[in-house]
């Protein structure tokens, strides 16, 4: 069996990439377990987004030929020095996983005890890290924690906002917007009724948990009230030209008259000759037709 | 140099759409155009492709050239209360009988010749007309043809916007007629603009999509050219239909 250009291609690729991915692993093994200090999370998380684009490289190139490379078999020819790279020709010659990755294929294989849960995570309690107990507690405290900026961003109407806060901040006048339209101001704070938006439920804002531990803002509630009889939508005025010259008629035309015929128009251009002269000759052409058919 | 085009009709009352549409498609604003077009026959120039250069092979013949109609086109400007004014752009256009055959686009044989008339307007001279003032700044083999010109009775003006779009040109006009009692338009003074006539009292807009190549017979020039005017023919579908039309309706023969 000989194999073409691009499967060559092909197996180099797979080959360069898994160097690749390997060198990254063992690089960041090392660093691990050296590391002390241990490195700071940034560079950690850098670590393990590159070893999951490695990974998924070499996903990709397996999958790309994965009808070649499964009926890929590997055959030593006489010439092969089988002494000296005995190692290396046992390795290549196996069909089989090694032990150790049998074991992994064994154990990550099997169908997973899953918890499924509101938050929408799936946690493996087996990787020794939080239990799942901890959970709750743990979302719990980012929900206040976050809350402040995201009632803010909410209830005060900057999530509808034209302007960033930072503009506000500076002046909203010296602002490039490019549009003639006035962005008006600051938009009101939601109606109750609006809550029941996306964002609202992200942030869940409306649960009943939430309600009993009086974090909803009395003052927030009154101002909803007073906001709710203004106008919705900041007026368009100036983005949309009215349409005026429709409105008034120009002098001399009369729309209700269907279009006349381009053919006639555009000899009218090309030749000068009026639509009247036009006509003429027609009717000249079919009087002259007309007698030749009598005759 | 060949010129390829498309047609199409817009109704008054879709106009500012239209425009609108153009000019968002375009990424610029219409640029008013308004034109006097003068019509006056003369034989066909000697231009390289063109299909009916007669007597190419002999050119001592006695038989009588056919004659074309020639535009001389002067770009206009509006007064504000005075009658229309003459600008620089004055264009000499000839255009042949399209190719016969069953085109996706008008394809014609086009000419244009641009005069540089600057300096006759400053010629300051009352007694001079258009005419004559085109004809002075006319350089030497087209000047023979303007005054050799047999009939230059007719005339009309053509008010409208233009946007470029890659490389197509797209002018949306209307065609507006001389005020009632002008003897020979070609000479007499330009009129206001309330006082031309609309042609089509309904007052629609033709749309014309054109574009000029410099080479015919290259067939990637042609081929892209083509496509590129389909493809905006099919972008501007259900806004304006834009087609062929019949050959004869540019005939530019002199009969």
């Amino acid at each position: 069996m000989s194999l073409d250009k691009q499967q060559v291609a092909a197996l180099d690729r797979l080959r360069t990439q898994l160097a690749v991915a390997a060198r990254q692993l063992g690089s960041s093994r090392e660093n691990l377990i050296r590391g002390d200090p241990l490195q700071p999370w940034e560079s950690l998380q850098g670590d393990v987004h590159f070893i999951v684009k490695n990974i998924v490289a070499v996903q990709d190139t397996l999958e790309k030929h994965r009808e070649f490379l499964t009926s890929l078999h590997a055959y030593p020819l006489p010439s092969f020095p089988g002494y000296s790279k005995e190692v290396l020709l046992q390795n290549v010659m196996r069909k089989k996983l090694d032990v150790a990755p049998e074991d992994w294929v064994a154990k990550y294989s099997k169908p997973r005890v899953q918890t499924d849960r509101a938050d929408g995570m799936e946690i493996d309690g087996a990787d020794g890290g939080l239990e799942d107990k901890d959970f709750p507690q743990l979302w719990r405290e980012v929900a206040a924690d976050s809350r402040t900026y995201a009632k803010d961003f909410v209830y005060r109407g900057t999530y509808r906002d034209a302007y960033a806060i930072e503009e506000r901040e500076t002046g909203v006048q010296n602002v490039v917007t490019g549009l003639k339209r006035n962005l008006g101001g600051k938009p009101h704070a939601m109606k109750p009724s609006e809550r029941s938006g996306t964002l609202h439920a992200f942030f869940g804002f409306k649960t009943n948990k939430e309600e009993d531990n009086g974090v909803v803002d009395d003052e927030l509630v009154v101002s909803d009230d007073e906001s709710d009889e203004e106008a919705e939508d900041v007026p368009m005025g100036g983005v949309v030209p009215d349409s005026q010259p429709q409105a008034a008629p120009e002098p001399g035309v009369d729309s209700s008259l269907p279009p006349v015929n381009m053919e006639k128009m555009l000899r009218f251009m090309t030749t000068g000759i009026t639509m009247a002269e036009q006509d003429d000759e027609e009717k000249r052409k079919k009087a002259a037709d007309e007698e030749r058919r009598k005759r | 140099m060949h010129e390829l085009l498309l047609l199409g009709q817009v109704p008054a009352s879709s106009r500012v759409l239209v425009l609108k549409i153009f000019a968002g498609i375009t990424g610029m604003q219409p640029q008013h155009l308004l034109e006097k077009h003068l019509v006056y026959r003369a034989p066909a120039p000697q231009i390289e492709g063109s299909v009916r250069y007669p007597n190419k092979q002999n050119p001592a013949s006695s038989e009588p050239r056919q004659e074309y109609n020639h535009h001389v086109v002067v770009g206009l400007t509006e007064d504000e209360s005075g009658p229309l004014r003459g600008s620089d752009s004055v264009t000499n256009q000839f255009r042949d009988l399209a190719e016969a055959g069953n085109k996706p686009v008008v394809i014609r044989v086009a000419s244009d010749t641009k005069l540089i008339i600057s300096q006759a307007y400053e010629v300051e001279d009352v007694t001079m007309s258009l005419w004559d003032k085109i004809v002075a700044a006319a350089p030497a083999p087209l000047k023979a043809q303007l005054t050799s010109g047999s009939i230059r009775k007719r005339s009309y003006y053509q008010d409208g916007h233009r946007f470029i779009h890659n490389n197509i040109t797209i002018q949306i006009f209307r065609i507006l007629k001389e005020p009632l009692d002008v003897p020979d338009p070609a000479n007499s003074e330009l009129p206001r603009f309330e006082e031309l006539r609309l042609l089509d009292d309904s007052g629609a807009y033709t749309v014309q999509a054109s574009m000029i190549i410099e080479d015919r017979n290259k067939p990637e020039i042609f081929d892209a050219a083509v496509k590129e005017l389909l493809e905006f023919k099919e972008l501007m579908r259900g806004c304006v239909d834009l087609r062929t039309v019949d050959r004869h309706a540019l005939d530019t023969r002199a009969r």
